[in-house]
């Protein structure tokens, strides 16, 4: 956990970029307008830059300070300031002494570290930050290996396998060998477990899985290839773009105001051949599926919200009233959540997206920085998700903060739409979508307190906790598996070996 | 007569092998496959060792663990738990219920002899049931 120190300097005014070049421009009184057509940059975005909404460096953070009569280095103060953090939080976690007596980091000349040794200060503060991501890893992954029956069953496969084999092999390599008779059982024994443990190290790697897509990981489901596939594409802005005055003219009477849902597309099969499919799809058949379902799903979204009707709906606010945007342009709000996480420009926009379904189960989850989403164990019951999902078309907009050395703030909105697919008479359909995005907020303003998942979430005290977390000791209940072998065996076996060596075992 | 053991474990081919590594060493093996009867079956004839699997069908080692240690005649019978590689909660839970003693899997066969010799010799002289009178 880190200090209040270091959370205030990640927090605090002085560790922001465009904090600073606010400041510097209010000083020299220059017009936002002003700077902003100095540095051949829009408004709006210099708008998002000094509200720290847009990360800032290289050459426009080189210009802005000329036209400010600065240095970058002394706007970009913030991230010495970071870097200093950084390296106190790495401290923090080391025991005072260790086991072996290694006295502790000296925690007051780390200012003198990051001056003196700014190489080793970075590479120190860099492996700070991929043990924290190998933790988080390795806490998902030990999530993965408590939740994931197809995982456990396969390892299990595995490893039972495995054990026999080496029994058996111990017994027909032991010096004096064996009788012939309980050589070829156990030599049919190896054979038949071979066979298991080929099976079974199949299994397990189809659980962990060969990656369809790029960027996913081991044994993801098809909706997390989906995800992964989304999250690698660099080019998704151009993917996703439609030329309507084209599309107009190929299908005049297309009914551009309905929207277009995943399931729909599923329910009707697969999705119909796109004119120009991309040629890296995810290679499983539900994850492609999915995959096309979503592309048309947001190009859909993208022909009701062009991105400059977007952009001009949201101008001049650093923190925009997603809701009354949404009403002024005449569009649910659930389309405007959706869009501004897929929203192109020359900085990706910091912005997270989960959407789910009247059960909770997620349909598309696209993840932001600072803002941690579970893989199978549930996510956080505070998230205000659910609060749309309890309340359909009434916006949510929260204040998060999640647990962790960062603290870090989020904005969230969420909104649930209900419909009726099949008419009046049949089932309500749900769907609830819930925007994250990095907060400017001040570490004062009252947030509240969410998590990843109650199984990897740290926070104590928690009323809405549902299960311990990692840490906590639990007995796995054994799940049945392999044959259901309960009859001593049946099979005529040799005569079992004299016993060797003394009487009674011993 | 050898010393009892009674092996509680599904896979019939590890079954196997230890019966037979076992049966080798002098020892008497009652094998079994299942859970749910496991614990009624060693209540019944007390071995002087019990090698109990976790990942039972029917229910699972450590329930059967626990209901053992809940009856008179095998509350304090020699316990050899065997779980999986990795499965620390598993390991966590036997001690804590009562397991004499843990192996995982895959383990070798002079590991699992020299730990049922280990807890046979540990139970005092008189209570070896293998032993007569």
């Amino acid at each position: 956990m880190s200090t209040p120190r270091a959370a205030a300097a990640i927090g605090s005014t002085e560790g922001r970029t465009g904090a600073r070049i606010r400041e510097r421009r209010i000083e020299r009184r220059l017009k936002q307008a002003d700077l902003a057509r100095a540095c051949g940059i829009s408004p709006s975005y210099l708008n998002l830059i000094e509200h720290d909404r847009r990360r800032i460096g290289g050459a426009l953070l080189i210009e802005i300070a000329r036209v400010l009569g600065t240095d970058p280095s002394t706007l970009a103060q913030g991230a010495a300031a970071a870097l200093l953090a950084e390296l106190r939080e790495a401290a923090e976690g080391v025991p005072s002494p260790d086991a072996r007596g290694t006295p502790p980091p000296e925690a007051d000349r780390v200012e003198e570290l990051a001056l003196r040794f700014p190489g080793w200060a970075a590479l120190l503060a860099a492996q700070a930050r991929r043990l924290r991501e190998l933790d988080r890893t390795v806490g998902a992954l030990s999530d993965r290996l408590s939740h994931d029956p197809r995982l456990a069953d396969a390892l299990h496969e595995v490893l039972s396998a495995a054990t026999a084999i080496r029994s058996a092999s111990a017994i027909l390599t032991e010096p004096g060998g064996v009788d012939p008779p309980w050589q070829r059982r156990f030599l049919r024994n190896i054979a038949e477990d071979s066979l298991r443990l080929a099976q079974g190290a199949e299994a397990l790697a189809g659980s962990l899985g060969e990656a369809g897509a790029r960027g996913s990981a081991p044994g993801d489901t098809p909706r997390e290839e989906m995800e992964a596939w989304f999250a690698a594409r660099a080019d998704l802005p151009r993917l996703l773009s439609v030329d309507a005055a084209a599309e107009d003219e190929a299908a005049p009477h297309r009914d551009r105001t309905r929207t277009v849902g995943p399931g729909q597309t599923l329910a009707a099969g697969w999705p119909a051949p796109q004119d120009d499919p991309p040629d890296d799809l995810p290679t499983s058949p539900a994850a492609r599926a999915l995959t096309l379902a979503w592309i048309e799903r947001l190009r859909d979204d993208l022909r009701r919200l062009p991105e400059p009707v977007l952009d001009a709906a949201l101008a001049g606010e650093a923190a925009p009233d997603l809701a009354r945007a949404a009403r002024a342009l005449g569009l649910p709000l659930s389309l405007v959540l959706r869009r501004m996480a897929f929203r192109a420009g020359p900085v990706a926009p910091a912005a997270g997206l989960v959407l789910c379904d009247a059960s909770g189960a997620p349909l598309l989850r696209r993840p932001v920085a600072g803002f941690a989403l579970p893989r199978l164990s549930g996510p956080c019951p505070l998230w205000p998700l659910y609060d749309a999902l309890t309340a359909p078309g009434r916006p949510v907009r929260v204040l998060c903060e999640t647990p962790g050395p960062a603290r870090e703030r989020h904005e969230i909105w969420a909104v649930a739409e209900m419909d009726h697919p099949e008419g009046l008479d049949g089932p309500a359909r749900a769907e609830a979508v819930m925007l994250v995005l990095p907060s400017g907020a001040t570490s004062g303003a009252r947030a509240r307190g969410i998590g990843p998942g109650c199984r990897i979430c740290p926070r104590e005290g928690c009323a809405a906790r549902r299960e311990p977390p990692l840490a906590g000791v639990g007995a796995a209940s054994a799940s049945p598996s392999g044959p259901a072998h309960g009859e001593p065996i049946a099979r005529p076996e040799p005569r079992l070996p004299a016993p060797r060596g003394g009487p009674r075992g011993l | 007569m050898g010393l009892r053991v009674t092996l509680i474990e599904d896979e019939p081919n590890i079954r196997e092998a230890i019966r037979f590594i076992l049966t080798r060493a002098g020892f008497e093996v009652i094998q079994h496959g299942n859970g749910l009867t496991a614990a009624d079956l060693v209540a019944r004839d007390p071995p002087d060792v019990v090698i109990l699997d976790v990942m039972l069908p029917g229910r699972s080692g450590l329930d059967v663990l626990r209901e053992l240690r809940a009856r008179e005649a095998t509350r304090d019978l020699p316990v050899l738990m065997l779980t999986a590689r990795g499965r620390a909660p598993d390991r966590e839970a036997a001690l804590r219920i009562g397991a004499t003693r843990f192996m995982t899997k895959p383990f070798s066969n002079v590991e699992v002899l020299a730990a049922v010799r280990a807890l046979a010799e540990a139970a005092p002289e008189g209570e070896r049931r293998g032993v007569g009178g």
